[in-house]
């Protein structure tokens, strides 16, 4: 047999000769540790960190030596916010395995964040003065501290369960719900937590919404649990304080309304009908304004159409003026295609002046160059007729013929232009229009050499004419 | 409802991070082997001053 304490081989008997230990009792404590260690274990996967920590003490009291516990209760320590205890129990397990211990890895990982493990050491430091403070009934004083290091160290449980118990104490029940659910978010079945949730819930109104809860088969067991329950109570209670409330507003509401409807609209009624008589009276005179020329828009629109017609006037005379002198350096070209023989050219520039623009003087002036060129101009167009007359330019002919008439109406080539001036007519299918051209003839030149053909064709037309 | 005064007294000071080290080295481990052994060493005592008596 091997002793379980020095490793010494004996033969016979529990007693290890060697160094005296009782190997049954060995085992059996061993064996104990074990279990205890277990427990913890699965406390610690639930997140109990209370029943874990108490459960490893445990272990630790069978088997001081067993570093793994001594690690996992470090572990369950610092969830806690017990940062100082773990970093001890972490020591000690170093201390006992030197080699391949993971407590190593803690305590350097702690060293290397080193701002967070003096947060948590100001935390603690808070936290131990605070309870010197309520000691001395500085209570405000400790309040502040406490919650000062619970706001460091938010999963630090045993300062935020003397906050609840303080809350509880001057009845401000909803800050310690607060710090309770923050205890039991961190470790889950903090026994004093609990108590004091239960000291909360077994208060009057709460109790009954639990009996409620029990009838109902949600009682039994404390749940994430007992938090959420005093949750739905307090929104119960909250709904019927609201629903009282809300009919006293809604009544109120009611009240305003009815007052307003007997005094305000009236009045808003009669302010509406003033201002709608005003708009009235004021579209009314507009009316009269437009319709008498007074309005304002009417003044305007009058001055604006004297102003236009001062400007047409204006323009009228500008325009006046320039055809003036425009027409004035026609007389001046056709006196020059005068003197160069150029008859033609001539004519048709004096053809086109407006007589009227001119004085006396200026009249005689343009008379003189008109019957010292027309003649001549027209018996040149009428020739220039009659060579496009041949060339088939009938249209152009028609003019040159009806120019030349027009030129010298009693010419010797005056009857000629006529007579072809009523063929044209007649091939266009104008026979009136020949007709009355051939009477001309007939009329005015009776010495005429076409005077017999246009005398015949007089009386052929006027015979088509009838049939 | 909680006597607050009562209350308080449940809660003890926690170890500071300055007391760390004197409280490892003041820590006498002690696990239930010890404390048998212990009241072993004391019976022998006793039972051998018996005898002698």
């Amino acid at each position: 047999m091997i002793c379980c304490n020095c490793g010494h081989e004996y033969m016979s008997g529990n007693i290890c000769p060697a160094c005296g230990a009782d190997n049954v009792l060995l085992i059996k404590a061993k064996t104990a540790s074990l279990r205890q260690y277990n427990k913890g274990v699965s406390y610690a996967r639930e997140g109990d960190y209370s029943a874990a920590i108490e459960a490893l003490r445990e272990c630790l009291l069978f088997d001081k030596y067993n570093f793994v516990a001594r690690n996992l209760l470090g572990i369950a320590y610092f969830q806690t916010g017990l940062v100082t205890d773990a970093i001890r129990e972490w020591i000690i397990s170093t201390s006992i395995k030197k080699e391949k211990n993971p407590a190593q890895k803690y305590i350097d990982s702690l060293q290397k964040s080193g701002r967070f493990l003096e947060k948590c050491g100001d935390a603690i430091g808070l936290y131990n003065s605070a309870l010197e403070q309520f000691k001395l009934g500085k209570n405000d004083l400790a309040v502040i501290s406490l919650k000062k290091a619970a706001d460091i160290n938010p999963s630090f449980t045993e300062a935020q369960n003397v906050l609840t118990a303080y809350y509880i104490s001057i009845k401000d029940r909803q800050k310690a719900k607060k710090y309770i659910s923050k205890v039991l978010k961190t470790d889950k079945r903090n026994p004093r937590a609990l108590e004091y949730l239960s000291e909360l819930t077994n208060q009057e109104d709460i109790i009954h919404i639990d009996k409620r809860d029990l009838k109902n088969g949600n009682g039994g067991g404390y749940n994430e649990n007992l938090a959420k329950g005093s949750s739905v109570s307090f929104y119960k209670r909250f709904k019927k304080i609201f629903k009282s409330q809300l009919f006293v507003f809604l009544f109120g509401a009611a009240i305003s309304a009815v007052i307003f409807a007997t005094l305000a609209v009236p009045a808003l009624t009669d302010m509406k009908s003033t201002t709608i008589d005003n708009l009235n009276k004021r579209i009314q005179t507009l009316e009269d304004e437009n319709a008498n020329g007074s309005s304002t828009f009417a003044m305007k629109y009058k001055n604006l159409e004297a102003e236009v017609t001062r400007l047409q006037k204006e323009n009228d005379e500008y325009k006046a003026q320039y055809s003036a002198q425009q027409q004035q350096l026609d007389i001046e070209n056709a006196k020059s295609f005068i003197e160069k023989n150029e008859y033609s050219q001539a004519a048709s520039l004096l053809n086109k002046i407006d007589d009227s623009l001119f004085d006396d003087n200026t009249k005689s002036e343009v008379s003189a160059l008109r019957s010292q060129c027309y003649p001549q101009a027209a018996e040149e167009i009428y020739s220039s007729g009659v060579q496009k007359l041949q060339d088939g330019n009938t249209t152009e002919a028609q003019n040159d013929f009806l120019l030349a008439v027009k030129l010298a109406p009693k010419s010797d080539k005056a009857d000629n232009a006529l007579y072809f001036l009523a063929e044209i007519e007649e091939t266009n299918g104008n026979p009136s229009q020949a007709k009355s051209y051939y009477e001309r003839i007939v009329n005015e030149f009776s010495n005429s050499d076409v005077y017999k053909e246009a005398e015949s064709k007089i009386m052929e037309l006027s015979k088509n004419v009838q049939q | 409802m909680i006597d607050f005064k009562d209350e308080i007294k449940k809660y003890e000071q926690i170890l500071e991070l300055d007391d760390i080290e004197d409280s490892v080295h003041s820590t006498d481990l002690k696990d239930i082997m010890d404390m048998l052994g212990y009241i072993a060493s004391v019976k022998g005592f006793q039972n051998n001053t018996r005898s002698r008596g």
